[in-house]
């Protein structure tokens, strides 16, 4: 018989067949005994238990990673946020091809890019006029020429930080490395570093363009209230 | 990035995407570390990430693991770790048992299609299986790692079909 289950720890409704309910929550891994259930009544959305979702709380240990909201981050920064990937690519037109036919990406060349081994800017799903994802949990990123990788390092994604000298410092004080050190190109600020563990990433400083008006400028943390 | 500005495209808004489908989406990074404790002070200290394990019927190790993995909020996020608003990816860090393998997009491909048929796309343009033959799983676990024609390793990751597509992060170009 197939049931609604909802987590009591998280608020998660899951629809799944009795005899395959999950040992775990699938959302926040609370074990089954937590669970309440319903039958299922043509669609999720006909359930009658519903369990609020918990809140953010202030006082969470940072360093507990048992189940719990999202902390609340702060306003006015996009400090820590992955931002983009970035691919290398040996070929520009095979890796091109094989990203819009395969996976129906948007690629386009950066406006000053070399046309002859392009910086290019990828969407991979929907977007607004800016270039940036339209909905929440994707991202996009970057094909670039391997060629022009100067670190030796092959940085996969890119943070946004506040300010990237400090982000260096407290890099090398919480066991990273600086790869290369501040440097611009037309307007915006990076860095590139490796973390504790040997994996390298590029640090974008906030360019001073931004009005937190754009909706990847957002700091709401939970669901909105109605 | 070293050859371009990246803030601005005036030629052009982004392709309409209108399919009920987030084939293609870059939805997560995945990275890897050797030291749990290590990784959390360096990232938690740094920038301000949100760690949780990752629950064990999303392919989580079993509660307080020494090498757990972990599902990340790198920024504002929902109680289900999706984000609440636009424009940045979260995380999922694992135990690298050997060496260290380099971060990748974890991308959603087609839902309700069996996930050989994107692999026979993959595999038509150049791309490879890395690893075994994948096959359809009940539920959110189908998953396959291919390498793209530069060899850069992604993982696929082939959703569930309980999704009410209400959720914010299912969103599209609505016509």
């Amino acid at each position: 018989m197939k049931k609604v289950y909802t987590c009591y720890i998280c608020g998660f409704p899951f629809v799944r067949d009795e005899e395959k309910c999950p040992e775990r929550c699938p959302a926040c891994n609370a074990p089954k005994s937590q669970f309440l259930s319903e039958p299922f009544n043509g669609s999720i959305d006909n359930r009658r238990i519903h369990v609020d979702f918990p809140k953010p709380d202030p006082n969470w240990d940072p360093m507990d990673i048992s189940y719990h909201h999202p902390k609340n981050f702060k306003p006015r920064s996009r400090h820590g946020r992955i931002r983009r990937f970035v691919l290398g690519y040996d070929d520009p037109d095979v890796t091109r091809r094989f990203y819009e036919e395969v996976f129906d990406w948007d690629i386009i060349n950066t406006e000053h890019a070399n046309p002859e081994l392009p910086l290019m800017y990828c969407a991979t799903g929907p977007g607004n006029p800016n270039w940036e994802p339209k909905f929440p949990s994707f991202g996009y990123g970057f094909l670039k020429p391997k060629v022009t990788e100067d670190t030796g390092s092959d940085p996969r994604f890119m943070v946004e930080v506040d300010n990237i000298e400090e982000a260096l410092k407290k890099t090398v004080e919480y066991g990273g490395k600086v790869l290369k050190e501040r440097y611009e190109v037309e307007g915006q600020s990076y860095a590139v570093v490796e973390d504790s563990e040997g994996n390298a990433l590029y640090y974008w400083e906030t360019p001073d363009t931004v009005t937190w008006d754009e909706p990847e400028s957002q700091y709401l943390s939970g669901r909105p209230i109605k | 990035m070293n050859e371009a500005t990246i803030t601005t495209y005036p030629y052009r808004t982004p392709k309409k995407y209108p399919k009920k489908d987030l084939h293609g989406r870059a939805r997560i990074m995945t990275l890897f570390y050797k030291d749990f404790k290590r990784f959390q002070n360096f990232y938690v200290n740094v920038l301000g990430w949100d760690m949780i394990e990752l629950p064990v019927p999303a392919g989580g190790q079993e509660p307080g693991s020494d090498k757990p993995s972990v599902l990340i909020a790198t920024g504002p996020s929902y109680e289900t770790y999706e984000g609440v608003v636009p424009g940045h990816m979260n995380a999922i860090a694992h135990y690298a048992q050997e060496e260290l393998p380099k971060p990748m997009i974890f991308m959603e491909v087609h839902g309700g299609h069996p996930i050989a048929d994107t692999i026979h796309d993959v595999i038509a343009h150049g791309g490879r299986i890395v690893g075994d033959e994948p096959s359809d799983a009940e539920g959110w676990v189908t998953s396959a790692h291919i390498e793209d024609p530069s060899g850069n390793v992604l993982q696929l990751w082939r959703p569930g079909n309980s999704r009410t597509w209400d959720e914010p992060e299912t969103g599209y170009d609505k016509e």
